[in-house]
This record gives C-alpha cells, structure tokens and sequence, in this order.
C-alpha cells in the first residue's frame, strides 16, 4: 500500500512558521530592544529611585525648601514618602554608604512629617533675590504633562535634547509661591464627598473645601493631586471670586486622580469625572466637591 | 514540487519573522516602569541636574556631580549640565535656579575644557 503524500498535512509550513516568530522575537531582544523614552521618575527602576531620593535629600539640605523636597517625592507616586526615605536611609547604613548622606536621607524623612507653621517673610529682605529659595514653592516648572508620554522605540536611543512632547491642558497656579502659606503643613480630612454636576461649567472641576476646626474657610491648604502620570500641587485661598479656603482642578475627561490635602492628609482616591445630565437631556461632564477639615 | 515545498516553507519563516517582531514589539514585554534615568523626560532631566548643581553648590564636589550627571545619559555630564541649562530657560526656571545650574556648567567645564563644543544658548 502506497501512502497518498496529499493527505498529509503541511506540517514543514507550521515549522517554518514556528522557526520564524522565534528568529523575530531573538531578534527583538537582542538587536532592537524595546526602550522607553520621555519617562516620569515613577516609572524608574528601584536603584534609581534611591539616587533621586538621595539627591532630592541633598538638594533639600541646600535649599531647605520642604515645598519643593515634596513636590519632587511626589513624582515617584509613593504613597508614604516619608517612611521610604527613613527605610532608605538604614539600607544606606546598613550597606556600607556614606554615613552623612543616610543622615541627610533620614532629616528629610523627619522634616516631612513634622508639622509645619508659617515661615515669616523676612523683615529685612530688602532684596527679594537675596532670599535664596521661598518656603512652600514647589518645582520648577515641568512641561505640561500627557499621560501617553511614554514612547516606545524599537532602535537604541541617543537621547534628544528637544523631543516633542504634547502639550496638555491642567491646573494654572494662581498664587505667589514667595507668600508663605499658613496650613500647608496641616493633614486634613476628608468630610464629605459629592458629585457636582454644574452644567454652566465648561468642564470638569475637582473643588476643594477646606475649613478649620472652627468651620471657618482655610487659606493656604497645599493640595496634592496625582494621576497616573503626574501629579499638581496648588493651595487653597487663592481663587478669585471664592471663598479663602476654596480651590479648585480641571479634570480631563479620560482621567483618574487620587488628591490629598495638606502633609500626610487623608487619601482621596477614584476621581474622575462623572456623567451628568443637564436639564434639556444633554450629556456633560461633571466633577467633585470635596470637603475637608483640620483634624 | 520540491522547490514549490522549499518556496512555501520560506514563505511560513518570513510570515513567523514578521509575526515574532510584531509580538516583541506591540505586545510590550517591558512593562512601564525599571527605566533608567537617562530614560526621563527632557524636562525631569533639568530638574535633576538643578538638584545636581544645588549639592553642588553645598559640597564643592565637581567629581561627585559629575558622576551623578552620568546617570542621564547624555555624552558627558557638562552635555548634560548645558541642556539643562537651554531648557531650564525655556520653562521658565527662576533666575537662581539658572544661576546654579550655569555654576555647575562652568565648573564642569573648567575641569574639562575641552571634552566637548559648547552648545548655544549657554552663554
């Protein structure tokens, strides 16, 4: 009995097939890697976190700007910046580094939880350039922030002094950063939590109320808002037409934020705008209004 | 009939090749995140090196700043030093914090003067 050839499957097809996607998968992780590029400080490998939070240690014993030490911890998202620096700061020790800069580390991790008062202008600064750095300013200027930054490249990369980034619309400060501010050092809590469906607004707004003890409007209360690939700080008081303890965000629509206000604050997770009807069934976008307190 | 078999088996390999790039590449097997530092955005970069200068400008340690600009990635750290220089002028950085950032430049530059050509807008 002869065997009839036709009928057996092309089995040398799938082999070659198979041959195929492993040559091209090697090929990609030997010759053309994958490469992030235009990353946040988030996204860096552990080891790297330790280097910026070393330097932003080092920085913040130059400058002593806690403002800015904080704005720079929040770019790596963590969510209690302060024990992670304290638990870097006994790895330094306990592997050998440099004894002052585990030093430096763990004053920066104590000076952020220590509550903080108002620093006052000082009385003789005739020569606003004299004072080296205000309290309570945050970063310098960062470029607006898309949240699909990261690019995927399929070459190694030479990095480019000037990629093109897209521009996003956030938060617009409108406060002095050389004014020091009177509760940002505060740790507020969240009271209540609503949604607010304004359709008069030509967007979605994260509003924040913050009152003292007394009930009375808080100026000057920092509020941290992060998402996955960013993060804001703006404070309370300065919006005009509002009440001294009223800020506010705008929230783009595709977007979630988490949002604290004042040092070590309550966590508000899970904000993004919400779905709103307006009274002539259109469809619209609304946001929150959050309320907080001084413990 | 066996050049037609020979034919299609490289057709099957081309096929495989093509479909394996495409799985290392849009399948992302790096998820986002353990990137380097000299993966950063341009402007995370200037604010780096300005923590650089401000240690800089606390320990005198050229060396020291030189090897933490290192991490960026550009070809030397005075590259380094004067992109950030450009670009902390283009975000609008406070004009001491351009100052330490052109203490740094200079200082990295009298140590190597002529590791590489000054880029403009520096000065």
């Amino acid at each position: 009995m002869k065997r009839k050839t036709a009928s057996r499957p092309p089995f040398y097809l799938l082999t070659g097939l198979v041959i195929g996607i492993i040559a091209g998968i090697l090929f990609d992780l030997i010759f053309l890697p994958l490469q992030y590029v235009d990353t946040a400080p988030h996204a860096l490998r552990d080891e790297d976190k330790d280097t910026f939070r070393r330097l932003v240690a080092l920085s913040y014993q130059q400058n002593q700007d806690i403002g800015r030490a904080e704005a720079r911890l929040g770019l790596l998202q963590e969510t209690n910046p302060a024990a992670t620096l304290a638990a870097q700061a006994n790895r330094m020790i306990s592997n050998g580094e440099l004894p002052q800069e585990a030093q430096v580390v763990d004053r920066l991790a104590k000076a952020l939880v220590q509550p903080r008062t108002a620093t006052p202008t000082p009385q003789n600064a005739t020569d606003q350039t004299q004072v080296n750095l205000p309290q309570n300013t945050t970063l310098p200027p960062l470029e607006t922030f898309d949240p699909e930054q990261a690019i995927y490249s399929p070459t190694p990369l030479t990095p480019s002094p000037q990629p093109t980034e897209t521009p996003r619309a956030t938060f617009t400060p409108r406060w002095s950063t050389s004014t020091p501010l009177p509760a940002s050092g505060i740790a507020f809590l969240l009271e209540k939590r609503t949604q607010v469906c304004n359709s008069n607004s030509p967007y979605p707004l994260l509003q924040v109320q913050v009152v003292s003890r007394t009930d009375k409007p808080l100026p000057g209360a920092r509020i941290t808002v992060t998402w996955e690939s960013g993060e804001d700080v703006f404070y309370t008081g300065l919006h005009p037409g509002q009440n001294e303890g009223y800020a506010d965000f705008r929230m783009q629509a595709d977007t979630t934020y988490q949002l604290r206000v004042g040092v070590g604050g309550e966590l508000v997770k899970d904000l993004a705008p919400v779905q709103c009807i307006s009274n002539d069934g259109k469809a619209f976008l609304g946001g929150w209004l959050l309320e907080f307190s001084e413990p | 009939m066996r050049f037609t078999r020979l034919f299609w088996f490289a057709v099957s390999i081309l096929i495989g090749l093509l479909l394996g790039l495409y799985l290392g590449w849009q399948i992302k097997p790096l998820p986002y995140r353990d990137v380097t530092l000299s993966s950063l955005r341009s402007d995370y970069k200037t604010d780096y090196t300005l923590m650089v200068a401000e240690t800089y400008s606390h320990e005198g340690d050229i060396n020291k700043a030189a090897e933490r600009l290192q991490a960026l990635g550009y070809e030397t750290p005075l590259q380094s030093a004067q992109h950030a220089v450009i670009k902390a002028r283009e975000l609008g950085y406070s004009s001491s914090d351009i100052a330490l950032l052109v203490e740094l430049v200079n200082a990295l530059q009298s140590v190597a003067p002529i590791s590489t050509p000054t880029l403009q807008g520096t000065t």
